[in-house]
């Protein structure tokens, strides 16, 4: 059809129509795509996970120690100590930044949230102000 | 005046103006020029807040209204109505140029013009102006609600819910479609369209992307990046083994082969004992495919449940034999830890590793496989198992096996579909269906020795290389038939001329060689032609005839004569002696008993499916052998003792029989002068009667050759045809021209014939009078170049 068509109110009424209703139902739509994002944060880095195996030895180093018994027990324990330290670290800065993910998609989702929902306002405001810039 | 229909004020006519005016050239010249707007405001007038924040403000309003378009307006859901033009989809109607008035014209020409009617024509092979050729008069009278009413009945059965271009097309190339008389000419059947245009919404499927960020694409490219930290970690693991993880990553998403025989695998490996997998299948038959697939499924289950992961690490076999100084206690301590988590070692060649190693090897092997948190899939074909693995028992006992089929030709063209859109984006090489086709049905028929898909995959990979090369770069049916004809160590560039030729004049030809068997030439080269060109659907050999009639008759001579010239050498022939397959056991000789020989008949078919097949003395065999050829005969395909589906269809099987040779002496003593038609009724009721062959026997083959017994003239005639050979022989050898009298010519003949034996004693008669006539004259005196020879009945003392 000719682009001037779209302004016959046959057309362009049932057009806005579908836009108010879809732009209504959009907040839902976010929230459960930000759903979907968390889970696939929590999939790559997953802070349960990370707390639960917190202690375990950063990838079971495994190596067995020769020599006397006295030092094998040594070496056992500092191997452990070694290993699990470095475990905790590790984990540690993994669930930290986890928790940055986590966090700044909240505070996105909010955000986007909030500037769809005030987006209608905003326009009317922005298009005063212009306005009012222009004549002054 | 040609009818038309109007698409104006449609959902998808809306969408595509809409479509248009925003993102269109005129709308982005518009928005260009309104942010150039915004732009000076911010750099030359005062409050450039105000113009910054509309600016931010203009784009966060496009991006809406591209979302909406995108989202809703674009958007097809399923759709029941009786208007007819709601049914057209965006994707056709952004090609129609006056959308209130479409012709049917507009409609073929619309979809010619999009993306998917262009992929569906060149995969049908026509090019733009042959259709335009035909369709300028057959459209001429079309009314485009009739193209548009059978587009439509077409939505359910591609599962489609908007007429888009391969519809129209299929609509007008369909069977009462205007255009129809383009797919014949192309030689394409209607179920050859079908399947094209599934192959097409496959294509257009598989070419919608999951954006780079969405959540499954982050979630697949990082995975779980904390889990693997508590899996055991070796440098001798890491030396001896390779993560499959990444391989895994990137296995086919698409049609996924073996499912079931997938869930067996992750069922035996979950249970508490005997939790090892041995994948038993042909090579080319998707076994390691099966594997990655089952590896990535097995990730994405960990993933789902949030538990750690398991290592899927593929053991080399190589290094680990030769690499290390203590591989058993190396390799085991590295699988020593117990923790959350599991092994999965996947052993690709096991009868490697079994022949290869010593007793401390097996010995770590059946740790391995009895260790609770590791658990062992091996790979191998059939014979690798016979050979290698059977010969351990307690090592194959701690397996399950798991046989994978062959999968069917229609699933073989789908995996070869989904193959051709992963090389499409890298190659850009067209191949059309019809190349595709050739490729299933070519190693499908004559390449035996391996399995579907990997041996279509094979040739595909071979033949988009060489396209590549050559411009247009279109695979082309021929390049098809080379490469197949390589792996199939024949020349089966389809009917060549030279087939032709031998199929044509195969009378002349056989009559040439066979004397006195007109009758029995005659009918088998007519069947033998039918068979060929497959009159009727062909799931058997080429041809199964049973030869009867008395020895030396010409039977025998009769087969190496067909397979000199149809396969080209008389040694194209295996050759079964009935008498040595009288006992029971002898079906091992022919499906194999598990042995992995490669003398039994079954593996010499799948090495040359074109051969011909002779049993002699059919009555001899043992039933259970018998059995198995009349399954051959009625099916044309036979499965092995490993399991192993060997086709015979491109076979042609002779078998032979001396059942009522004396009642041949009898007939023939007792009516000299019967015609051919009468001798055969009477022996074929005669044999009947008798009981050697039911009437449902005989009717198995294809056809009952009787030959009759020859006569003396006739045997004259064959005694010339050796006796040329051995004159032609001494002209090109020696240069000495031999010439036989007739009456030593006859008398040679009566010495090597009989009623009884026919002309079997020939060769005899030959040597002992003529050749043993020769030799004593050359010893005495040696014979020189340009000698003429001439030899009576008298030197050769008859």
């Amino acid at each position: 059809m000719h682009a001037a068509s779209l302004l016959r109110p046959d057309v362009a009424v049932p057009v806005l129509g579908e836009f108010t209703r879809w732009y209504l139902l959009q907040p839902l739509k976010i929230l459960r795509r930000f759903g979907k994002y968390a889970q696939a944060f929590n999939a790559i880095l997953s802070i349960p996970f990370l707390f639960r195996t917190l202690l375990k030895p950063w990838k079971n180093i495994l190596e067995h120690p020769k020599g006397p018994m006295l030092a094998q027990i040594v070496q056992v324990i500092a191997m452990a100590l070694v290993s699990r330290g470095v475990g905790v670290v590790i984990r540690l800065g993994a669930i930290l930044l986890a928790i940055l993910l986590q966090i700044a998609l909240l505070i996105f989702t909010i955000a986007y949230l909030f500037l769809w929902i005030t987006y209608p306002l905003v326009l009317l405001f922005v298009i005063g102000h212009v306005l009012f810039a222009l004549i002054h | 005046m040609a009818s038309t229909i109007s698409l104006v004020g449609t959902k998808a006519d809306i969408a595509v103006t809409v479509r248009r005016v925003l993102f269109g050239s005129v709308g982005f010249i518009v928005h260009a020029f309104v942010l150039g707007m915004f732009v000076l405001g911010i750099f030359s007038i005062e409050h450039e807040i105000a113009f910054v924040e509309a600016a931010l403000l203009y784009i966060f309003t496009l991006g809406i209204l591209h979302r909406f378009v995108i989202e809703e307006l674009s958007r097809e859901d399923q759709y029941s109505s009786d208007d007819l033009s709601e049914y057209i989809s965006i994707d056709l109607l952004r090609f129609i140029r006056h959308p209130a008035t479409v012709s049917a014209s507009e409609l073929l020409h619309a979809a010619m013009a999009s993306p998917r009617g262009a992929f569906v024509l060149a995969e049908l092979g026509f090019i733009a102006k042959e259709i335009q050729d035909c369709s300028e008069k057959a459209l001429v009278e079309c009314d485009p609600k009739t193209i548009l009413e059978s587009a439509r009945k077409l939505l359910m059965k591609f599962q489609a819910k908007r007429i888009a271009a391969p519809h129209i097309l299929a609509a007008l190339l369909g069977e009462s479609g205007s255009l129809n008389a383009l797919l014949n000419r192309a030689d394409l059947s209607l179920d050859d369209l079908d399947r094209i245009l599934e192959w097409e919404a496959l294509h257009e499927a598989s070419r919608a992307k999951v954006g780079t960020f969405s959540p499954e694409s982050l979630q697949s490219s990082f995975g779980g990046m904390g889990r693997s930290w508590v899996m055991g970690y070796n440098r001798i693991l890491d030396e001896l083994t390779e993560d499959l993880t990444m391989q895994a990553s990137h296995a086919p998403r698409g049609m996924i082969l073996h499912q079931k025989e997938a869930e067996t695998i992750s069922g035996v490996l979950t249970r508490s004992a005997n939790h090892n997998a041995l994948v038993l299948g042909r090579r080319g038959s998707g076994r390691w495919t099966m594997l990655l697939a089952y590896a990535a499924k097995l990730r994405a289950n960990e993933l789902a449940l949030g538990s750690a992961f398991s290592r899927v690490l593929l053991l080399k076999t190589q290094r680990l034999l030769s690499g290390t100084d203590h591989p058993d206690q190396d390799f085991l301590k590295a699988l020593q830890h117990r923790d959350a988590g599991r092994y999965v070692i996947v052993i690709r060649d096991l009868g490697l590793l079994l022949s290869g190693g010593d007793a401390r090897l097996m010995g770590v092997l059946m740790k391995l496989l009895e260790s609770p948190n590791v658990s062992v899939i091996a790979i191998a074909d059939p014979e690798e198992y016979h050979k290698a693995i059977a010969r351990h028992p307690d090592i194959d006992a701690q397996f399950e096996r798991v046989l994978l089929e062959e999968i069917s030709e229609k699933e073989a063209m789908q995996v070869l579909m989904e193959e051709y859109f992963a090389l499409e984006a890298s190659a850009h090489v067209t191949v059309p269906y019809r190349a595709l086709k050739a490729i299933v049905d070519g190693t499908g028929r004559y390449v035996g020795t391996a399995a579907f898909p990997g041996k279509a995959i094979d040739v595909l990979r071979e033949v988009v290389v060489a396209a590549r090369r050559i411009r247009p770069s279109i695979v082309t049916e021929d390049m098809v038939m080379k490469a197949v004809s390589v792996r199939a160590h024949q020349d089966i560039s389809g009917i060549g001329n030279t087939e032709r030729q031998s199929y044509l004049h195969l009378s002349e030809h056989l009559s040439q060689r066979i004397i006195g068997q007109q009758e029995a030439i005659h009918t088998l080269s007519d069947a033998l032609k039918r068979g060929k060109m497959q009159m009727g659907s062909r799931k058997r050999p080429i041809g199964t005839f049973l030869l009867l009639g008395s020895t030396g008759v010409g039977k025998t001579e009769t087969a190496k004569a067909v397979a000199k010239i149809i396969f080209g050498a008389s040694d194209r022939m295996i050759r079964l002696d009935m008498n040595e397959y009288s006992e029971s056991t002898s079906v091992d000789e022919i499906i194999g008993g598990g042995t992995g020989d490669k003398s039994v008949l079954t593996r010499q078919i799948q090495e040359r499916p074109s051969s011909l097949i002779l049993l002699d003395e059919l009555e001899k065999a043992h039933p259970h052998v018998l059995n198995l050829f009349l399954q051959i005969l009625d099916e044309g395909h036979l499965i092995d003792s490993d399991g192993v589906k060997t086709d015979f269809r491109s076979c042609i099987i002779f078998a032979t029989s001396n059942a009522g040779s004396a009642a041949v002496q009898k007939i023939v003593g007792a009516h000299p002068d019967i015609s051919p038609a009468d001798f055969r009724k009477e022996l074929m009721d005669t044999i009947v009667a008798a009981g050697t062959y039911s009437p449902e026997f005989l009717n198995r083959f294809d056809e009952v050759i009787v030959f009759k017994p020859l006569a003396l003239p006739d045997a004259v005639l064959v005694a010339t045809q050796m006796i040329s050979a051995i004159v032609s022989a001494l002209q090109k050898e020696k240069g000495i021209t031999l010439k036989i009298d007739a009456d030593a010519l006859e008398a040679i003949a009566t010495k090597g014939y009989s009623v009884e034996f026919g002309a079997r004693a020939m060769r005899r008669a030959i040597q002992d009078t003529l050749e043993t006539y020769l030799a004593d004259r050359f010893l005495r005196e040696p014979p020189k170049r340009g000698e003429v020879i001439a030899v009576t009945r008298g030197d050769l003392k008859l």
